[in-house]
């Protein structure tokens, strides 16, 4: 299979999805939407929270509000199953389930008066649903500190590169800031300096990689997500944010410029191996009983794996934050929600997939096109003869491989192949920069998150216990709980022996944690989605087979994550390290009788409705 | 007929390029602008606390600086029953996952 056959098959699927199911089905049949009925934006215009954007100015806006790490390390992890069976997913749940989502909550809240999901479950479900959904996102937010912390660290022991950058990022951001909110140049003027600085940063990084232990850049993180969480916003957070965004796109725009460069070349990946993986790749450990058992069937344990790729519960919030606020029209929606989650999906596909898929095999890729690439890996530590396919990397390191490996090949096209191995180098260096900065924004934010979740969600004790309620809403606490569970479980590198490989190989916690992550966000997703499908039901009075269309996807999604939890709950939590038992395992449990009781609420609304 | 098209097609292109050059440049405040707001809110409920019962300056100079606050009243009004709903606006604001 050619790169232009895959390239042009997701394109053309996106296209028709748009315009078909999501103009068609969504937005003329189930939503109803139209150009008369007044938004809030302009219904409630005060000039500052509700105001009308240009279509184009809020897709951007919610782009970069919902695009992070997340769409890249699920996919990474799910090549195990060939490279179809993870691309299928990504496209299906895309289409029918994750921009379905995110348009009906956009929706939602704008016929509500921009009010969020969480009020809108209220609304449609009692009070408890909003409380459900708090610990909800409070419980996933610990477990993206604790992912997303380990994966930083790991970026940054395997790419030290990376870390050199990440580190003179910091200074970059700062400066930038004191440019433009102390000094008075304009945006365009201190964005331009600050990018020349980037650039020279990185010349200089690639030159002097900063070397320091996994455990190290643990507790670095951890401190870090503390004190940038607490920081006034326009210190560090603002500006880096805002530099990101930029990252954010030349990463988009050179995965697409990769997959056109290279489309003519063949994918030395296989398209299918098994639909059974072993349970090491849904968080058991390698070589343990658990983790040679053959119990990571792809359905139902995918949504354990690909999380924000194809689907995210988080982006139902924030769709109904802002964004709900500031639609001009509802046929905007369309494109702000629909369209941003298939973009985000298509960065899954096009920058993750796919580049996997064409470094699949090592040796087979460089006959085919004559690219030095065993010798290039040679020089990042990795030895083809050990390690002859990508599947025998860690999920992050897999995709920035990939990710370097496509680039190369794409640029050496135009500047030479004498130059594979810089364009290698550099690449990959950039790949795992850009995924760490991606996590790093996460970080405080999440931490910043998880504080405000934490604090309404014990706003009921205020009235019984203000004394017990002032404590643990201190922010200080608040942040403290959160970054230090996150930490901790975060903290563990485990080396095992992989006698089939015969080698020791290393354990990142975020192998262990992604799962019960991405586990806890589809569940959330599978709720925000049975909120909006009881909303179309019960207030847009929608009825017979158009009412499946949104029912459907939702109800399947929902017995798909609950059955991949309860097999995760039965077949590998039990045969962690006691850690993640007690942690992970206490939240996921947490979280299935949480689902429950959401469920049952779900169902009463739908009975009341009928 | 073609070339109208190709025509539209391309100004759709531009427009969404300039759309999100506009989007970038809108980032570079935004979570500052979340921060404005709080603050903000903090201050209207500083001065206009007395009217509500809330004992923070003299109920007379609230009262005085009722007619220069009349555009920030309506903001608070407009805000106050979204008071406990604002996870998804700071969540919109702060960057991905």
């Amino acid at each position: 299979m050619y790169v232009l056959v895959i390239l042009l098959i997701v394109l053309a699927i996106y296209v028709i999805a748009y315009t078909y199911y999501g103009r068609g089905i969504l937005e003329r049949r189930v939503v109803k939407a139209s150009p008369d009925r007044l938004t809030p934006a302009w219904e409630k215009f005060d000039g500052i929270d509700y105001v009308p954007a240009n279509k184009y100015v809020l897709y951007g806006h919610h782009f970069a509000s919902i695009a992070g790490a997340g769409p890249i390390i699920g996919p990474a992890i799910a090549m195990v199953y060939g490279w179809a069976l993870p691309l299928i997913w990504v496209l299906f749940g895309n289409i029918f389930i994750g921009a379905v989502h995110d348009y009906l909550s956009i929706m939602a809240s704008v016929r509500h008066g921009g009010i969020s999901i969480m009020s809108i479950s209220e609304n449609v479900m009692g009070r408890k649903a909003k409380y459900i959904f708090l610990a909800y996102v409070w419980i996933a937010l610990i477990l993206v500190l604790a992912a997303f912390i380990s994966v930083a660290a790991s970026i940054f022991v395997t790419v030290p590169q990376a870390a050199t950058l990440s580190v003179l990022f910091m200074p970059i951001a700062l400066l930038f800031g004191l440019l433009v909110y102390r000094t008075g140049i304009s945006v365009r003027m201190a964005t331009l300096i600050a990018l020349i600085l980037l650039v020279l940063a990185f010349i200089y990084a690639l030159r002097t990689p900063l070397h320091l232990t996994y455990e190290a850049w643990v507790v670095i993180l951890a401190v870090y997500g503390f004190i940038a969480a607490a920081l006034p916003v326009w210190y560090l957070l603002q500006p880096r944010d805002y530099v990101n965004a930029y990252l954010l796109w030349a990463f988009v725009a050179f995965a697409v410029l990769g997959a056109l460069l290279t489309a003519g070349y063949a994918l030395t990946g296989p398209a299918y191996t098994s639909f059974k993986a072993p349970g090491a790749v849904i968080g058991a450990i390698p070589g343990t009983a658990a983790g040679k058992a053959m119990v990571a069937y792809f359905w139902p344990a995918v949504p354990l794996i690909i999380a924000c790729g194809a689907l995210s519960g988080f982006h139902s919030i924030v769709g109904s934050g802002t964004t709900s606020k500031q639609l001009s029209s509802e046929l905007d929606a369309l494109l702000v929600g629909y369209g941003a989650m298939l973009t985000e999906g298509a960065v899954s596909s096009l920058a993750v997939i796919l580049p996997i898929a064409l470094a699949w095999s090592f040796t087979s890729l460089e006959a085919a096109t004559g690219a030095p690439i065993s010798s290039a890996l040679s020089k990042v530590g990795i030895d083809v003869a050990k390690t002859p396919t990508i599947l025998g990397l860690p999920a992050a390191e897999r995709f920035y491989t990939g990710y370097g490996i496509m680039q190369a090949l794409a640029w050496s096209k135009i500047l030479g192949m004498g130059n594979f191995e810089t364009l290698f180098t550099t690449f990959r260096t950039f790949a795992a920069f850009a995924l760490s900065a991606f996590v790093l924004t996460t970080l405080d934010t999440a931490n910043r998150l998880a504080r405000f979740a934490w604090s309404e969600f014990f706003d009921w004790l205020k009235p019984i216990d203000e004394t017990a309620y002032r404590f643990l809403t201190n922010r200080w606490v608040a942040s403290m709980v959160a970054i230090a569970i996150g930490a901790i479980l975060a903290y563990p590198q485990i080396s095992v022996y992989v006698p089939e490989l015969e080698r020791h190989i290393t354990v990142y916690a975020y192998a262990i944690v992604w799962p019960a992550f991405a586990g806890t966000n589809q569940l959330l997703a599978a709720l925000a989605l049975l909120t909006s499908a009881l909303w179309v039901y019960a207030v847009l009075k929608v009825r017979g087979w158009i009412s499946l269309v949104i029912m459907a996807p939702a109800l399947f999604l929902w017995i798909t994550v609950t059955a991949a939890l309860i097999l995760w709950l039965v077949a590998i939590a039990p045969g962690l390290p006691l850690l993640y038992k007690l942690g992970a395992g206490t939240m996921v449990a947490i979280t299935l009788i949480l689902d429950i009781l959401l469920i049952a609420l779900f169902v009463y609304g739908l009975r009341r409705a009928s | 007929m073609v070339f109208k098209s190709l025509y539209l097609i391309l100004r759709e292109f531009f427009n969404f390029i300039r759309g999100i050059d506009q989007a970038l440049i809108e980032e570079s405040v935004s979570a500052l602008q979340l921060e404005y707001v709080e603050l903000e809110v903090a201050f209207l409920t500083l001065v206009l606390g007395p009217l509500v019962g809330v004992k923070t300056v003299p109920t007379l100079l609230t009262l005085e600086l009722l007619e220069p606050l009349r555009d920030e009243v309506r903001i608070l009004a407009s805000r106050a029953p979204r008071g406990r709903d604002v996870l998804a606006d700071l969540m919109s604001s702060l960057g991905g996952t």
